[in-house]
């Protein structure tokens, strides 16, 4: 931190907040928010002299509670800037105006009451998004007594407990009594694998903390015995293996199974933990002096949404940011020129930071250095004739690659080149059909219907797959040797996104018995929401399908991963299944309802395409006499 | 706000309770077959449904 703060080539923003970005990879624009300090932090000193006035007395976060700070105050020893800050919430409390001790005592006079905030506009070309996690709050599994019990604490707590910049100078001290504790318990696994109360994943971490915490204390005092209720532990890294070995070695006894009864003694303090061990089988009581609940790592909380808003990220179902792809880019974010560092995209340790920062500012360093993007050919393109200005495709845009159209001002809406992904939700969306999708068009995709559905219509299956899930799902099952019915036909798109209504309606037109969408699941879609806008868009073919006398059963959904192949092939037997149920007559019916369907469709979209053309007209004629 | 309404499955039939929310777009899947192709059940669904023959998987 202190070598960032002084790079000639870094400026630390520190105390500001991300208020808007827009634009694209390149070219992005970011408003900052400078929250006031109160302190000019190039003229402080950090000699401390306005801490020892102030008469205001808060919690220290940094020392999570354990002991107090000023109103005035360093947010923690090693902090950079350093210089002071002044939390105006906590100096004011209930009171109109500051007391103002501070500035009086302050020889440099760099302590202003009246600072304000202040708004920076940059232009960045690539972020790095390194917002951090939140440790799991434990009160909401109160059966080990965190919020009944004062000798119960987390791990967090624990940390500053034993650290030498901690509260009690690095002396491990309960908090109860003051004494220092010879029996110390671990509880593992508090808020992580426990699907129906907290995070169903593992925390990555928690284990090798509690290793070092033992080893720690067998340091500072080699008569404290500790004892670690664990479910299983995972010694996955490098060197890990051996920590754990010297963790058994230095005496610290591990208890396969997690405690299922704790009570604190009031009289001496103590904390009785009944478990069951299960290697064993036996129950087992233990008495300790300090508990420590090894907890987990969640999502951050503050502010998390909002860089997820802000630069249109999409998150796995844990809430964790969503890599571009988990083995290929496992630092690059769906939306260009963004990427992870740290644990906002998972939980991890020290060294798996440090390597996926590196990784992250080599990935944005080429960006730079090369001064250009090589983009995919798969890009949309919107042509103005016929376009009537309704916006769909701004909105429906996960990648806000398409610029907002006014009809006012004459403003066509235009695709960001270099900020497309090629998902092509928009060219499905358009009413109008007025977007191309390079390399998946409408007269390439529905080619292939018309292919086929050629010969044996009766026998085919018209499934439209994804590139990135359900038609590599379909590789996965090809190669896995799986076996599936030959009556399936795939039709591959980049997206589920891309599947126009019209496909569909032109599958039934041309007599197919039975259409399949298929696409990633919500958490894995590789373009961040398009996946919602299929869904979306099944829904309402189904409804009109009802109005057209069809069974909705004739056109199915499945979300398939890459991985699951033996999904995939399920789900092409069911579909075989099913097409087996749909008669001939029901086919040629529904033939003539949807000709006539589309039909009508075809007429309203002459109708809007000559009105847009009209309004078109009417534009470049006032934009004329204008000029 | 979600409320318990009735889902079915457009490939095994089966009839499911879900927790809705009309705003929110999300992943469902049929808890009997796994198929992803299920809707809410509305008045004229119910209608189409009992029309369609039956279509049993798995």
């Amino acid at each position: 931190m202190m070598d960032a703060g002084r790079h000639p080539k870094v400026e630390l923003l520190t105390d500001s907040e991300v208020e808007e970005i827009s634009g694209f990879v390149g070219n992005f624009r970011a408003r900052i928010r400078r929250k006031a300090r109160y302190v000019d932090e190039k003229a402080c000193t950090s000699c401390g002299e306005c801490a020892k006035v102030c008469p205001v007395v808060v919690p220290d976060e940094y020392q999570q509670g354990l002991s107090s700070r000023r109103a005035i105050y360093l947010p923690f020893p090693q902090a950079v800037p350093s210089s002071y800050a002044l939390n105006m919430s906590d100096c004011l409390g209930v009171r109109p105006i500051a007391c103002g001790k501070c500035v009086e005592v302050c020889d440099k006079k760099c302590i202003d009451l009246d600072m304000e905030d202040r708004f920076l506009d940059i232009e960045i070309g690539t972020i790095v998004v390194a917002t951090g996690l939140d440790v799991y709050d434990p009160r909401a599994q109160d059966e080990y007594g965190y919020t009944r019990f004062e000798n119960v604490i987390t791990s967090m707590e624990f940390e500053r407990l034993i650290c030498a910049g901690g509260p009690t100078g690095g002396h491990l001290i309960r908090p109860s009594d003051r004494k220092t504790p010879k029996r110390i318990g671990f509880v593992q696994c508090v808020g992580s694998r426990a699907p129906a109360r907290a995070a169903p994943y593992c925390s990555n971490v928690c284990c090798m903390n509690t290793v070092k915490d033992t080893l720690l204390i067998s340091e500072h005092d080699p008569d404290a015995v500790s004892h670690v209720f664990y479910t299983d532990m995972r010694a996955f890294g490098k060197g890990f293996e051996d920590l754990y070995r010297r963790s058994r070695e230095a005496g610290v006894r591990y208890v396969r199974g997690l405690p299922g009864h704790v009570k604190q003694d009031p009289k001496t303090g103590d904390v009785r933990v009944t478990v069951e061990n299960t290697l064993t089988g036996d129950l087992e009581r233990y008495e300790v002096d300090l508990l420590v609940l090894s907890v987990g790592l969640v999502p951050k909380k503050n502010g998390g949404n909002k860089v997820k808003e802000l630069l249109a990220l999409s998150s796995t179902s844990d809430g964790f940011l969503l890599e571009a792809h988990p083995k290929l880019k496992p630092v690059d974010a769906p939306t260009r020129g963004v990427y992870f560092a740290g644990c906002v995209e998972a939980p991890k340790d020290v060294k798996d930071s440090v390597t996926q920062a590196s990784a992250a500012a080599a990935r944005a360093g080429a960006l730079l250095a090369a001064g250009r993007v090589k983009i995919e050919a798969i890009t949309a393109e919107i042509e103005r004739e016929g376009c009537n200005f309704c916006g769909r495709c701004a909105r429906v845009c996960p990648y806000h690659a398409i610029t907002e159209s006014d009809k006012k001002r004459g403003l066509y809406p235009v695709v960001i080149q270099a900020a497309c992904a090629g998902c092509g939700t928009c060219a499905a969306e358009c009413p109008n059909d007025t977007i191309t999708m390079r390399h998946f068009t409408d007269l390439q995709l529905l080619g292939q219907v018309d292919a086929i559905l050629e010969e044996k219509p009766m026998e085919k299956v018209v499934a439209f797959a994804c590139n990135w899930c359900s038609y590599a799902g379909g590789d996965t099952c090809g190669t896995s040797r799986l076996q599936y019915p030959p009556s399936v036909r795939l039709i591959r798109t980049m997206c589920s996104g891309r599947v126009d209504e019209d496909f569909v309606w032109h599958a039934f037109e041309k007599g197919a018995p039975l259409v399949l969408v298929s696409g990633c699941h919500f958490s894995d879609c590789h373009y961040i929401s398009a996946v919602t806008w299929t869904q979306q868009r099944v829904e309402k073919i189904w409804i009109q399908m009802e109005k057209l006398g069809m069974r909705p059963e004739r056109l199915q959904l499945d979300w398939i991963s890459a991985a699951e192949g033996q999904k995939f092939a399920r789900v092409m037997r069911q579909m075989d299944e099913l097409l087996k149920q749909i008669t001939p007559e029901e086919v040629e019916q529904s033939k003539k309802a949807v000709a006539e369907f589309l039909r009508q469709k075809r007429e309203k979209l002459e109708k809007r395409k000559a009105k847009a053309a009209e309004g078109a007209g009417a534009l470049a004629a006032a934009a004329l006499e204008k000029s | 706000m979600a409320e318990s309404t009735t889902f079915y499955c457009l490939r095994c039939q089966n009839r499911f309770p879900v927790q809705y929310d009309p705003k929110e777009v999300k992943e469902r899947s049929c808890p009997r077959c796994g198929s992803n192709s299920v809707r809410k059940e509305t008045p004229a669904a119910a209608e189409t449904q009992a029309r369609s023959p039956s279509v049993k998987i798995g």
